[in-house]
């Protein structure tokens, strides 16, 4: 048994270490793509182009506006004074928001009544409009008069724990390892299995004595091997290049991530029950894991705010868990009290996928 | 040779929906035949082969091969045979040494045993040598012989061969066919279908199979004898023989002719066609033409087969 699943895997490894393209985008795909995305998709709001319209002229205008720029998140790209510049300036894109100090700003703080600021932003880029805004919130209070004007109750200070800068990097990193580690798992198995029996081999072995399952676990045995190794190589760029911390135990992060593989190896069996061509094969893999691990797993959009029947669905994909697994581990230093459900549902879910993908195989042999 | 056959079918079927690929096939193979199955495409053949190695349920009737039911001990069937599919023979992107090293052990051949039979393959292929070559490397006749060494390495006593030499050049299939023979001698049974006729002729015994039928089975010669013995002719006219071919053609008792060098090959459904074609012959001019009767091949046979079959319903149904 162990003896014929191994000349299966053996002839497997032989057949990749010809054919190092694919085992090396196996191998490095994954690295190459954490590095494109994690350069790219970064939800920091940073050097805001700012605009300010200045019609008080006093100590109290200027101190608001160095306030901004000195908090490090606006760059000054205007300084006027004809509230009628605004306009072209966010047309055009040249400031993404406008600062406004009324005349008598100055005047209105002297006789101890609030002064009046106001804030214009290009709210086609919500997600940066939210977040300038909360800053801008964050920078007001800190400037001298308003804080007098809350002195009784002093204002409450964020402290964020984790993710203390609140760099999106160390948020979405981990879904990143997630995303690519399920897609290209995925797809390598239903590949591999499925030419074995476009080139007609598949009958061939099924004459021998090998069994369902010797041949399965065979053939997906080196995958297994390439995907812990590109999970390996991901986590680990993501903690020397984008420095994600690594706060928990390694051994919980390979058995999470282990069960996580072997649910994407099932999967990717099971497809190629289904599929008898390579590129029906590798569509359906593309399509049943991309979509739900990019937007039902947590991994951009927060699962609790989706609809209840979306909410529903995302129970099915296992990214979902991986994810609280793997940001419980990696940002918190939290072990398996915290996610044990999670890694439960993980094993779960690769045992049924596994049994059934053998079963299927059986069945079909 | 012992008295249990290598292979026994008996009202073998199988249907695919309402599609009777193979319809109540019975037939028997003893130790050491080469046995050959002849038809078309979409005959049965590959279906029939298929349900003897254990890879496909009949649908009803039975199947043995080597003593085990392969409705139920399929397991047991595939430590015991060979098998060469006709679409896939070896991993092209896999050395010599490398196939056989894996078929080898698929098949459960282990230790000093599994060197000496990989030795022996590369010997019987001629590949010694080149042992270290990708198979996508070796030339077709080669490559086939490989493929039969890689399904020979657990010694079975039943081997089948789905079309082993197709695109094969004719000295490297006469060649594969010595090693047929030397296996046949040496009591494995050999089962194999071809397209080749020169093929069937080296056969023990050839089973005629047409549209999911077994029509006949017999050797080479007796199916020539009971086929097409007296209704193969052939016309030498004095004129063009092209200009003859369809009032030939439409002659009563005529089933098929042909060019043949200047002259026309006819196959004829009965004996008494050729006294018609003497007639037509006369009313084109041609009394003088030479009409002689010749030997028949393999491929007259099968016409006959077809023919009779036509005329009279299944020709081997249910009788073993």
């Amino acid at each position: 048994m162990i003896r014929r699943t191994l000349a299966v895997a053996l002839k497997e490894f032989v057949q990749l270490r010809r054919d190092w393209r694919t085992a090396l985008a196996l191998l490095g795909m994954p690295m190459v793509l954490l590095l494109i995305y994690g350069f790219a998709l970064s939800f920091d709001v940073q050097h805001v182009r700012l605009a300010v319209i200045d019609l008080d002229a006093s100590r109290a205008a200027r101190e608001v506006e160095q306030a901004f720029v000195h908090s490090g998140f606006f760059d000054l790209v205007q300084r006027g004074t004809d509230s009628r510049a605004i306009d072209p300036l966010l047309d055009s894109g040249r400031a993404q928001a406008a600062l406004v100090v009324p005349a008598g700003y100055a005047a209105a703080l002297a006789t101890g009544r609030p002064g009046r600021l106001q804030l214009v932003l290009d709210g086609s880029d919500s997600q940066m409009a939210t977040t300038v805004l909360a800053f801008a919130r964050q920078i007001l209070a800190s400037v001298a008069p308003n804080r007098e004007r809350t002195a009784a109750a002093p204002p409450a200070r964020p402290l964020v724990w984790y993710n203390p800068d609140l760099a999106s990097a160390r948020f979405l990193l981990p879904g990143l390892v997630a995303f690519i580690l399920m897609v290209t798992t995925v797809i390598a198995t239903a590949l591999a299995v499925v030419r074995e029996k476009e080139r007609g081999s598949w009958e061939s072995l099924r004459a021998t004595p090998l069994g369902a399952l010797e041949l399965l676990a065979g053939k997906t045995l080196p995958y297994l091997v390439l995907a812990a190794a590109a999970a390996a190589g991901s986590l680990a760029l993501a903690w020397g290049l984008f420095k994600v911390p690594l706060r928990g135990s390694l051994l919980w992060l390979a058995l999470v991530t282990l069960l996580f593989l072997l649910g994407g190896l099932g999967w990717g069996v099971l497809i190629s029950t289904l599929a008898d061509s390579q590129q029906a094969a590798f569509q359906v893999a593309l399509f049943s894991t991309m979509l739900p691990t990019l937007l039902l797993s947590g991994f951009i959009f927060p699962i609790s705010s989706m609809p209840a029947a979306i909410q529903a669905i995302t129970h099915i994909v296992p990214a979902r868990y991986y994810l609280v697994a793997l940001r419980g581990i990696v940002l918190k230093g939290s072990g398996p009290a915290v996610w044990g459900g999670e890694m439960l549902a993980l094993g779960v879910f690769a045992a049924a996928v596994l049994a059934i993908a053998a079963a299927r195989t059986v069945r079909t042999l | 040779m012992s008295a249990a056959p290598a292979v026994e079918a008996r009202r073998l079927t199988r249907t695919f929906g309402d599609f009777r690929a193979v319809d109540q096939v019975s037939f028997s193979v003893p130790r050491g035949e080469v046995f050959g199955f002849l038809g078309s495409n979409g005959a049965g053949k590959t279906t029939t082969i298929r349900m003897l190695c254990g890879l496909l349920a009949p649908t009803s009737g039975s199947a043995a091969v080597a003593g085990f039911d392969v409705a139920t001990q399929a397991h047991e069937i595939k430590r015991r045979v060979g098998y060469m599919s006709q679409r896939f023979s070896l991993y092209t992107d896999l050395t010599v040494e490398e196939n056989l090293r894996f078929w080898g052990a698929a098949y459960c051949v282990a230790g000093p045993r599994a060197a000496a039979r990989q030795a022996w393959a590369l010997e019987m292929a001629g590949l010694a040598a080149r042992r270290r070559a990708l198979v996508r490397e070796l030339p077709g006749g080669l490559r086939q012989r490989l493929a039969l060494g890689a399904a020979l390495l657990h010694e079975p006593p039943v081997v089948f061969l789905d079309e082993p030499t197709g695109g094969v050049d004719p000295a490297a299939r006469r060649r594969f066919w010595d090693v047929i023979d030397g296996l046949s001698a040496a009591g494995t049974t050999v089962f194999v279908t071809t397209h080749y006729l020169d093929e069937a002729e080296r056969c023990h015994r050839v089973a005629l199979m047409h549209a999911g039928r077994l029509l006949a089975l017999d050797t080479p010669a007796r199916l020539k004898a009971s086929f097409a013995e007296g209704l193969v002719l052939e016309v030498r006219p004095h004129g063009p023989a092209a200009a003859l071919m369809d009032a030939v053609a439409r002659t009563p008792g005529v089933a098929d002719v042909s060019l043949f060098g200047d002259g026309l090959r006819v196959v004829a459904h009965a004996p008494e066609a050729a006294a018609a074609v003497q007639e037509v012959l006369a009313r084109h001019g041609e009394e003088a033409a030479e009409l002689r009767h010749v030997s028949p091949t393999l491929e007259d046979a099968f016409i006959g087969a077809i023919v009779t079959a036509r005329r009279s319903g299944p020709a081997l149904g249910g009788g073993a």
